[in-house]
């Protein structure tokens, strides 16, 4: 969480579930991921994340 | 032992859990084994003992759980890290927290009344489903002669299956007879995938 704040890469979260019963509430999340310092921001962010990491909006390499 | 008065009790939490799927039959003595085991594995021990947790009772596919006042928050996170119990897969969606039982009672009797208030199986047609019967009233058709219309037949692996209940996009199947039956889940687009595969005319 420390290197993702400091150089803000994108970040996705999931549960991996492979069935209904495996897949748990935005609040869920945010609870869970409260326990190693993620606040509710954050996890919103990251589940919206996946479109960021698939499809960059930018390029990973920054042309100078 | 002469019981407290309410203002020197120690205070409670109680945590009102939806279980799921529906229909299924959890015991609660495995409920509270399964929930004990989830609040130590992810908080330890020590936590655990602060938190006392325990399982109410099972009432009407609801759990209710009580804690120590203050940590009801972990007891949420834990159960919503709760998979299976005693080796049936289930989840546990939390609606409410509260200090009485009481209180949680009443949001049960109002989540039983807005799940009962959604149409029946019966009642009408499945949404994208054009009609209430598959197959047109033909003039042999006894919905020709005004006889009230028939569940359309539905089957699964070749084996006829029957609703039990509907909810939203879910659509629970009981095997019909009365040897091997085995409960199904189904989605809506499943039973529609399989009502175009099952009837002669379908889609």
């Amino acid at each position: 969480m420390v290197l993702e704040r400091r150089f803000e890469f994108p970040l996705t979260i999931s549960s991996s579930a492979r069935s209904v019963l495996g897949m748990r509430a935005v609040r869920e999340m945010t609870g869970l991921c409260s326990l190693f310092g993620m606040d509710e921001t954050g996890v919103q962010a990251a589940l919206a994340g996946v479109a960021r990491v698939t499809a960059p909006e930018e390029n990973p390499v920054r042309v100078i | 032992m002469a019981v407290r008065p309410p203002t020197l009790r120690e205070k409670r939490r109680y945590v009102l859990a939806r279980i799921d799927p529906d229909g299924v039959q959890v015991d609660p003595k495995d409920l509270y084994y399964a929930m004990y085991e989830a609040v130590v594995s992810l908080f330890g021990d020590l936590v655990a003992a602060a938190m006392q947790p325990s399982v109410i009772g099972i009432e009407s596919g609801c759990a209710l759980f009580r804690c120590r006042r203050g940590t009801e928050r972990e007891l949420m996170i834990a159960l919503s890290t709760l998979g299976a119990c005693r080796e049936i897969p289930v989840a546990l969606r939390i609606l409410a927290v509260s200090g009485t039982v009481e209180s949680l009672r009443e949001r049960i009797a109002a989540f039983q009344e807005k799940v009962h208030a959604e149409p029946a199986p019966a009642e009408g047609p499945l949404p994208g489903y054009d009609d209430a019967s598959p197959l047109p009233p033909g003039p042999e058709s006894p919905a020709a002669d005004g006889a009230a219309l028939t569940e359309p037949e539905y089957q699964f692996g070749g084996a006829p299956v029957a609703i039990v209940a509907r909810r939203g996009h879910k659509v629970d199947v009981i095997e019909k007879g009365f040897k091997n039956t085995r409960r199904l889940y189904l989605t809506t687009e499943d039973l529609e995938i399989l009502h175009a595969t099952t009837i002669p005319d379908g889609i």
